[in-house]
C-alpha cells in the first residue's frame, strides 16, 4: 500500500510541474519476453532512476489481443521482444520511429517505416532426448524427420493452432514441399501446446522434437538429457522484435526504452539469457553454435503468412486422414 | 430456524415494528431494477458486443458491410474442426456423467454417516479447483507419463504396465478428479439438510432401507446434484490446460479457441468457436431446467433436527476408504506441486537431484503484493457476487416472467465464455469512453463478479426450488415487507446454499487468471498472474511455489473463515 501512495504521489507531483522532463514520469512495458524482459526492465531502472517502470507480463498472444482491444485509448507504451509474426499479423498499432541506434541494424530486421526493431532469433532446432536414442541414430535434417524409422518418435506442435508450428511448417515446406512434410506428420504426434513439445521431450516422454534454441540450451544448462541439433538442410531466419505502440501515453519515454532496447547493451543482456541477438556485433549466447556456423536459409514470413489458409487446409485435411 | 419462528411470531398489528408494511413496497423494484442495470452494464452488452464480432473478418468490427461466417467456415470443411466438436461433446457427457457418479457415494457418505473430520475432509474437497493452469495438468504426466514415477515403479516392483495417459483416458481421469467437487458439496448439503421426519415416515409406513433410498434421499439430491453436474459440464467444455497437455492428439475446442488467440491473435475466430461452445451448453441448460421442472420438491421444513446419522460398523469402513481414497487421487496434482516446489533441480530425471527452500526464497520478493491483492479483490468480487446472485437466483425460481430462459442464459454466458473472450470484452468497452475503468481494481472486480456470479445463482436456484413458498407467503401474510422477508426469512434458510456458493467462488477466484491477464495493470497484479509469470520464463519449480503458498494460504482462509462465522465447514454445507 505505501509503494502504491508513493507511486501516486509521484504522479500528482509530476503534473502539478506541468511539464514533464524526459527521463522522469513513467512508462508501461508490455513484456512477452518473460526474464529476459524482466532484466531489461531492471537494467533499465537502474539507467533511468527517475522513470517509473511497469510491466505487464504475458504470453504474445494476450498481450497483442489487449493491444488491439486498448486501441481507442491505448494504456502500454512499449512492447518487449514478441514474435515477428505478431507484427505482421498486427499493422497498424505500432509507432513509427527512427532509433538512434538504426544504422546498428539489418534492414531485414526492421519494420516498414521502421515500425519496430529487432530483438533475439529464435533459430528452430531439433531437440533430442539423449537417453531415450543413442546419438548415431540422432535426425540431421528435415528430410531425416520424414524417415520412417522415426515412426512415432516425433513430438510437433500443431501448425494450426500454434504460430511457432506453423512457421515450422512453413520452413519444411519452403525448403522441400509437401512430400517431406507429409513424411514428418505420418511420424509425428501433433499436439496443442508448444510448451508441451520441448518439456516432453526433456522429461523422457517422447524421443524429438522441435523448438526454439534457447528452449533447448535452457534445459541443457539445467542438467536435462537433451541434445541440440540444427538441420544440416537449414533453419529459416527468424526473429522477434521490439515496438512503441501507437498513441500510447508516454511517448518520449517510450522512445527512450526502445533507444535502451536496441542498444547493444540491452542485446548483451537478451544474450545472457540464451537468446541470440539479431545485432552483429553481439556474440552468441555462451554455449550456442555462433550465427555464421548455423546453415540457415532466408526464411520467407512474409510468403509464409500469405499461403498460410491455403497450407493449413491441406494439413488439416491429411491430418484427418 | 430461530429467524424463521421470531418471523412468524412476529405481531401484525403494531405499526413500530421495522419491517411491517407501509404504503407501496418498492423494494423489490429497485432491487430489481439494479439488477437489471449490473447485468446489461456488465455483461449483455459488452460480451455480445464482442460475440457479434465472431461475424467479422480476423481484426476488424462487426459492420453490415463486412458481416460473413468465414470463422465458422472451418466448422464444416475442416475435419479437426469437427472431430475436435465431436471430442468436445464426449468428452463434456463422460467428464459430467463420471463426476456425478464419483461424487454421489461421497456426498451420502459424508452427510448421513457418523464420520470423524468431516470439516477437514469438506476443505480438503475444495482444493481440487486450485490448480494452476498447465502445472496442474503437468503433475499427471509426472506421475503417470512414459517417464513417470508411478510408472516406473509400478513396471518395476510389479510389472504392471500403465496405458499411456495421453488422449481420452488422461483428460477424462484429470478433469473428473477436479470437478467432482461442485457436484459433491453441492448434494452434500442437501443431504445432510434433509427433514428426518420424511425418511422416518417412511420407515413407519413399512418402506425397506432400499426404498427409503430409492424414493426418498435420491429424489431430494437431484436438483442440487443437476446444479453441481451443470457446473462439471461448463468446466469440462471450457478447460484447455488439461487438454493441451494430456490431449495428446485429441484435440477440444477449448484448446482450438484458445490457441487461435496464442497462436494467430484472431479473437473473432476465438469468438466464434466460443459462440459454438455457448450453443452446446445452452441446450444443456435448457433440458436441465425442462428435467428440472418436471421434479419439485419442497423440503426444508420447520425441524432443528440433524438428518440421521449410520453408525454401523461395515458402513463406517466402507466410508472411510471410498471418502479418503478419492480424496487422495484427486489431490495428487496438488501433491505434485507441494513436492516440486521443495525440488531445486529435477532435470528429467525419476526424482528430484536436489532439494531445499531455494524456490521459495527466489519468489518471497514477488509473492507479498500480488497475494494481497488476489485475497482484497476476490473477497470483494466475492461479495457482489453474493449479493446478486441471490437476488437473481431467487427472483428467477420464485417469479414467474416472460423470457426466464434469458436471464440464465445472460447470467450463464460469461461463465460459460473462456476468460479471455469476456476479458476482452470489459477491456473494450471501458477503456475508453464516458467511462474508463482499465488499470483500475473496479475493472477486476468486475470481470470476477460478471465470471462467477453463476455459481450463487445455481446454488441460490436449487437451495431456493427447496424452500417452501408457504413461510415466505406466511411472512408477508404477517405484514412483513418484501425486503423484511428475504432478510429474516428467505436468506437464513437457503443460507447454508449461499455459504457453499461464496467459498468456491472465493477459492476459484484466487487462482483466476484468463480473464485476469487481460485486465490487470501493474499496480494490481493476482497471486495467479505470479504464477504464470514464472511459467513464462520456463521456471516450473519457481511456479510451483508460488501454487503451493496459493494452496496452504486458501485452505487456511476458508477453514478459518468458516470458524469465525462461527460454524465448522460440515455445517455450512448443510
Amino acid at each position: 500500500m505505501a509503494t502504491r501512495t508513493a507511486f501516486l504521489a509521484a504522479g500528482f507531483a509530476v503534473a502539478a510541474f506541468g511539464a514533464v522532463q524526459a527521463q522522469e514520469g513513467q512508462v508501461v512495458v508490455y513484456n512477452p519476453a518473460g526474464n529476459a524482459g524482466e532484466l531489461l526492465i531492471d537494467a533499465f531502472s537502474e539507467k533511468y532512476p527517475g522513470i517509473t517502470v511497469s510491466a505487464i507480463n504475458a504470453g504474445v498472444g494476450e498481450l497483442f489481443t489487449r493491444i488491439a482491444a486498448e486501441r481507442a485509448n491505448p494504456r502500454g507504451d512499449v512492447i518487449i521482444c514478441a514474435s515477428s509474426e505478431a507484427f505482421l499479423a498486427n499493422p497498424g498499432l505500432f509507432a513509427s520511429y527512427e532509433s538512434s541506434e538504426l544504422e546498428n541494424f539489418s534492414p531485414d530486421v526492421i519494420g516498414e517505416d521502421n515500425t519496430y526493431y529487432g530483438c533475439s532469433m529464435p533459430l528452430q532446432a531439433f531437440i533430442v532426448n539423449t537417453r531415450l536414442l543413442p546419438e548415431d541414430e540422432h535426425p540431421q535434417s528435415w528430410d531425416d524427420l520424414a524417415d520412417p524409422r522415426y515412426e512415432g518418435k516425433i513430438i510437433l506442435a500443431n501448425p494450426s493452432l500454434s504460430g511457432s508450428a506453423y512457421a515450422q511448417l512453413a520452413q519444411i515446406l519452403q525448403l522441400h514441399g509437401w512430400d517431406v512434410a507429409e513424411g514428418v506428420m505420418n511420424n509425428a504426434r501433433f499436439v496443442t501446446s508448444s510448451q508441451a513439445v520441448f518439456q516432453d521431450v526433456g522429461r523422457g516422454e517422447i524421443e524429438i522434437g522441435v523448438t526454439g534454441e534457447a528452449n533447448i540450451k535452457n534445459m541443457l544448462d539445467d542438467g536435462f538429457p537433451v541434445a541440440a541439433i540444427y538441420p544440416s538442410d537449414g533453419t529459416g531466419l527468424r526473429f522477434d522484435a521490439s515496438a512503441i505502440i501507437d498513441g500510447g501515453p508516454n511517448r518520449a519515454n517510450a522512445e527512450l526504452f526502445l533507444d535502451f532496447l536496441n542498444s547493444k547493451e540491452a542485446h548483451e543482456i537478451v544474450a545472457s539469457t540464451n537468446r541470440r541477438s539479431v545485432r552483429a556485433d553481439v556474440a552468441a549466447p555462451d554455449g550456442l553454435a555462433a550465427t555464421a556456423d548455423i546453415v540457415t536459409f532466408p526464411y520467407d514470413a512474409a510468403l509464409a503468412a500469405q499461403t498460410r489458409d491455403e497450407n493449413i487446409r491441406r494439413w488439416d485435411d491429411l491430418f484427418a486422414q | 430456524m430461530t429467524d424463521l419462528a421470531r418471523a412468524e411470531a412476529a405481531p401484525v398489528p403494531e405499526p413500530a415494528i421495522p419491517g411491517q408494511r407501509r404504503g407501496p413496497d418498492y423494494l423489490p423494484w429497485i432491487a430489481g431494477a439494479l439488477t437489471l442495470f449490473v447485468l446489461v452494464a456488465f455483461m449483455v452488452y459488452p460480451i455480445l458486443k464482442t460475440l457479434a464480432n465472431s461475424f467479422a473478418p480476423a481484426g476488424e468490427v462487426i459492420s453490415f458491410a463486412n458481416a460473413t461466417f468465414a470463422n465458422f467456415e472451418r466448422f464444416w470443411t475442416s475435419r479437426l474442426y469437427q472431430n475436435a466438436l465431436r471430442n468436445t461433446l464426449i468428452i463434456g457427457v463422460v467428464v459430467t456423467i463420471l463426476s456425478t457418479l464419483v461424487a454421489l457415494p461421497m456426498a451420502y457418505f459424508v452427510a448421513r454417516v457418523d464420520m470423524r473430520f468431516k470439516p477437514l475432509i469438506l476443505s480438503l474437497s475444495i482444493i481440487p479447483l486450485i490448480s494452476p493452469p498447465f502445472i496442474g495438468a503437468y503433475a499427471w504426466v509426472i506421475l503417470f507419463g512414459r517417464s513417470g514415477i508411478f510408472t516406473h515403479y509400478l513396471g518395476e516392483w510389479f510389472g504392471i504396465s500403465v496405458p499411456p495417459i495421453y488422449g481420452y483416458n488422461g483428460v477424462i481421469l484429470a478433469m473428473v478428479l477436479s470437478n467432482f467437487t461442485y457436484v459433491f458439496l453441492f448434494v452434500q448439503g442437501a443431504l445432510a439438510a434433509v427433514d428426518p421426519h420424511l425418511e422416518e415416515s417412511a420407515k413407519v409406513m413399512g418402506a425397506s432401507r432400499a426404498r427409503v433410498l430409492r424414493t426418498v434421499v435420491l429424489p431430494l439430491a437431484i436438483p442440487p446434484m443437476l446444479a453441481g453436474a451443470m457446473i462439471v459440464m461448463i468446466e469440462a467444455l471450457g478447460e484447455f490446460g488439461v487438454p493441451a497437455i494430456l490431449g495428446g492428439e485429441m484435440y477440444v475446442l477449448s484448446t482450438l479457441m484458445y490457441f487461435q488467440i496464442h497462436g494467430f491473435f484472431n479473437l473473432n475466430g476465438a469468438a466464434a468457436i466460443a459462440l459454438v461452445n455457448v450453443a452446446i451448453t445452452l441446450v444443456a441448460i435448457l433440458l436441465l431446467i425442462r428435467f428440472n421442472k418436471k421434479r419439485r420438491f419442497i423440503t426444508v421444513g420447520s425441524t432443528t433436527r440433524r438428518a440421521a446419522q449410520h453408525t454401523g460398523r461395515g458402513i463406517k469402513i466402507i466410508a472411510y476408504v471410498y471418502v479418503w481414497g478419492l480424496l487422495a487421487f484427486a489431490l495428487l496434482p496438488q501433491a505434485v506441486i507441494l513436492f516440486t516446489s521443495f525440488a531445486e533441480r529435477w532435470p528429467g530425471t525419476l526424482w528430484p537431484t536436489q532439494y531445499g527452500w531455494g524456490n521459495y526464497q527466489y519468489v518471497f520478493s514477488r509473492v507479498m503484493q500480488p497475494l494481497q491483492n488476489s485475497l482484497l479483490l476476490a473477497t470483494v468480487a466475492t461479495i457482489a457476487c453474493v449479493i446478486f446472485g441471490t437476488l437473481t437466483g431467487y427472483v428467477a425460481e420464485r417469479k414467474k416472467f416472460a423470457g426466464k430462459w434469458a436471464l440464465d442464459l445472460t447470467i450463464m454466458l460469461p461463465f460459460i465464455l473462456p476468460g479471455i473472450v469476456t476479458g476482452v470484452a470489459l477491456l473494450v468497452t471501458y477503456n475508453s469512453g464516458p467511462v474508463v475503468l482499465t488499470g483500475t481494481a473496479i475493472i477486476l472486480v468486475i470481470g470476477y463478479f460478471v465470471r462467477r456470479i453463476a455459481y450463487i445463482y445455481r446454488s441460490v436456484v436449487a437451495a431456493v426450488g427447496q424452500v417452501d413458498p408457504k413461510m415466505e407467503e406466511a411472512s408477508a401474510v404477517a405484514g412483513a415487507t418484501w425486503g423484511y422477508t428475504m432478510r429474516k426469512v428467505t436468506v437464513p434458510l437457503i443460507a447454508p446454499g449461499i455459504l457453499a456458493g461464496a467459498i468456491i467462488v472465493f477459492t476459484t477466484l484466487i487462482s483466476e487468471m484468463s480473464t485476469t491477464v487481460m485486465l490487470y495493470s501493474a499496480q494490481w497484479k493476482t497471486i495467479s498472474i505470479a504464477i504464470y509469470e514464472r511459467l513464462e520464463s520456463q521456471e516450473i519449480q519457481a511456479a510451483a511455489a508460488i501454487g503451493a503458498i496459493t494452496i496452504v494460504v486458501t485452505l487456511i482462509l476458508v477453514f478459518s473463515a468458516t470458524k469465525v462465522i462461527g460454524k465448522s465447514m460440515s455445517e455450512l454445507f448443510r
